[in-house]
């Protein structure tokens, strides 16, 4: 389906264009495709062309017209510095109509000059200034923090509670990064006045894979629990880890790493015990239809699984822009297409992987239901459904 | 006695890279930042070997240490030899941090970005030292490393070769007027370095992840290491390591465990501050 793949220079971009037609609607993607976040970028991109390839083939009618979707990718390395490179350079040279960042590391960058630019602005940013900077142009595609670590808490502490399992103390192991360091302070926040404590606090770089120096400094301290807010790879390694040096309680996890076979598999060979992570319906198969057929449809066309959580985000997002296209029957009055963002979710069907609820236009800030997933010593992810 | 132990096994591997780049630089006069690239594409042949054709570990190690020797003559051959002709001091600057990318995103492109494990009938065993857990690959890993690192000590000090090299390092020039070859002592030390650092890719990824960028970490600390103890002294590399180790190991324990990268830069920063040379600049073992 694809027609072709140029490369360009500076920061690393290309393009891929679709069908047929001379109506083009210009996109761009921002996310990290070299780099120790290459993992993550990688199928953000492949989740968004795999929806581009069945939008166009579909067919976008907008207005009586028929268009494709074209969509450029730039490679921003997960620096926020090489984000802003990229937003200019797809803006300015491409004209893109839309730019969807995959974290806020590009959102919050771009946020910057995307109205001045004139573009409308997705990024699965989960920080609350994403949307509270009075943009018109911005969308976010995953939950604000602020607004879902309450929920998230009570649950967490509720399925202890049913357990019998201790959970009075809590140890942070958060990545430095801007997910890690916005998540674990609103998580702090909600389990301290729950009644909770904080009784050690450690940080990891988002690239380590040896976490051995902050677990001494983290159980020397003999949390009930363990809050850790790295990627599924590095959440394995760290529950590994922990296990062998003696650690007998439990893990909550950030977005990072809902669990699963995704985590397990790098924690062969230990006891998982209880692991409970922060996911989102696009978490679980058994609460969408649209899941599935996402993840087979991905299967197919990549030859490998969904792997991190920026694929679904991506697939969703392409098809709520391009709804939202459809809705405002217009590709140049970004103001209109940002406002039809909410009758379009409606119409997304089993495309709305995350379950979002609604849509508020004034801040683009969407509603996501959060929900905890508990994964099994052999991998098995369910949802805990109170 | 967890911090001392965790810091003496994260010191060896500290110590075990630190020497394959004084190696290098040495001889070279080359800091061969690729090294880690060559590390990490050590570690995708250990897990070509053991994970996708089912074999053994150690011939996992031994394939890691030849793809990164292959790799290393390589290098040596059609960029830092060239660079050494004619190109500026900074030519074999601008040469390894041009290899290291292309090492990384080559390995990208044939591997793809995910993360990749190595296991080993050892990585969920767990010894215990002084009664503390320590998992049986970390042992391993700190354990070998130690030794490889008294090998290259003595090849050096026993070897003709290893004395060829030394001379080199000592003075260049009478070197080539008493009949040793600058060109082939390059490549030996390429050879030795090349072949420490596809070990030590093999031994870490064990206990780690393998991804195109796992090098770059180590090489980075390594250089500290190699700069903190005066970028000439061998036995320094192993002080300097254990140093660093030790000083990451109990500053997470006992001071901030937010700053554990940061010590490092602390401990040589205060080390140079102290001695601008480096703490063994006169204790000049490899010479």
């Amino acid at each position: 389906m694809s027609a072709g793949v140029t490369a360009c220079g500076g920061s690393g971009s290309s393009t891929v264009a679709s069908g047929g037609g001379s109506n083009v609607i210009n996109v761009g993607l921002v996310a990290p495709l070299t780099g120790a976040s290459a993992a993550f970028g990688s199928q953000f991109k492949q989740g968004a062309e795999l929806a581009i390839d069945q939008i166009n083939q579909q067919g976008l009618v907008v207005g009586g017209k028929k268009y494709t979707l074209s969509v450029s990718v730039c490679d921003d390395q997960g620096s926020s510095a090489d984000a802003v490179t990229c937003g200019k350079k797809l803006s300015q040279q491409n004209h893109d109509v839309m730019i969807f960042g995959n974290t806020s590391v590009d959102g919050l960058a771009i946020e910057s000059f995307n109205q001045q630019d004139n573009f409308i602005l997705m990024s699965a940013s989960d920080t609350p200034s994403f949307t509270s900077s009075g943009n018109k142009l911005v969308v976010r595609t995953y939950s604000d923090n602020s607004l879902s670590t309450p929920a998230i808490v009570k649950q967490f502490r509720q399925y202890f509670e049913t357990k019998g399992i201790p959970d009075t103390s809590v140890a942070d192991l958060n990545t430095t990064d801007e997910v890690g360091t916005t998540w674990i302070a609103s998580f702090n926040s909600d389990w301290t006045s729950g009644g909770g404590k904080v009784v050690a606090k450690a940080s990891v770089d988002p690239t380590d894979t040896d976490f051995t120096s902050q677990l001494q400094s983290v159980l020397a301290a003999h949390p009930d629990v363990i809050a850790v807010t790295s990627l599924c790879q590095q959440a394995g390694l760290i529950v590994k880890q922990a296990r062998q040096m003696g650690y007998k309680g439990s893990f909550v996890s950030a977005t990072g790493c809902v669990g699963g076979t995704a985590m397990t598999s790098f924690a062969k060979g230990v006891t998982i015990g209880t692991y409970l992570g922060q996911g989102s319906i696009a978490t679980f198969a058994s609460l969408n239809p649209g899941i599935a057929a996402f993840q087979t449809a991905f299967q197919q066309k990549w030859n490998t699984a969904v792997n991190e959580p920026s694929a679904p985000l991506a697939y969703m997002g392409l098809k709520w822009f391009a709804q939202a296209v459809k809705e405002a029957g217009t590709t140049t009055d970004l103001q209109a297409i940002h406002t039809a963002y909410q009758p379009a979710l409606t119409k997304l069907g089993n495309d709305n992987l995350l379950g979002a609820t609604g849509f508020n236009p004034q801040t683009g800030d969407i509603n996501v239901k959060a929900v905890v997933g508990v994964t099994a010593q052999d991998g098995t992810l369910t949802p805990f459904t109170g | 006695m967890q911090a001392l132990i965790n810091g003496i096994a994260v010191g060896a591997t500290y110590a075990l890279i630190g020497s394959a780049l004084l190696l290098i630089f040495g001889i070279l006069q080359v800091p061969d930042f690729a090294l880690g690239g060559r590390l990490m594409a050590g570690a995708y042949a250990a897990v070509l070997v053991v994970v996708t054709l089912h074999q053994n570990y150690w011939l996992g190690v031994a394939a890691a240490v030849l793809t990164a020797v292959v790799l290393g003559v390589a290098s040596e051959w059609a960029v830092y030899r060239p660079l050494r002709r004619r190109a500026s001091p900074m030519g074999g600057f601008i040469g390894a941090f041009a290899l290291l990318t292309v090492t990384d995103v080559g390995v990208q492109l044939i591997w793809g970005p995910n993360y990749r494990q190595l296991p080993t009938s050892y990585s969920n065993e767990v010894l215990r030292i002084f009664g503390v857990p320590v998992e049986t690959q970390r042992v391993l890993a700190a354990g070998i490393s130690l030794v490889l690192i008294v090998a290259i000590y003595v090849f050096l000090r026993l070897t003709r070769t290893g004395r060829a090299l030394r001379a080199v390092v000592e003075d260049r020039q009478g070197a080539v007027l008493i009949g040793i070859s600058p060109n082939r002592v390059s490549i030996i030390a390429m050879i030795i370095g090349s072949a420490v650092a596809g070990a030590a890719g093999s031994l870490l990824a064990p206990f780690s992840l393998v991804d195109p960028n796992m090098g770059d970490a180590p090489v980075i600390t390594g250089f500290i290491v190699v700069v903190l103890a005066g970028m000439e002294s061998s036995a320094g590399v192993i002080v300097a390591a254990l140093a660093l180790g030790l000083a990451e190991s109990y500053g997470s324990r006992y001071l901030n465990a937010d700053f554990t990268q940061v010590y490092g830069f602390a401990v040589l920063i205060i080390a140079l501050m102290i001695r601008p040379n480096g703490l063994f600049k006169k204790a000049l073992i490899a010479r």
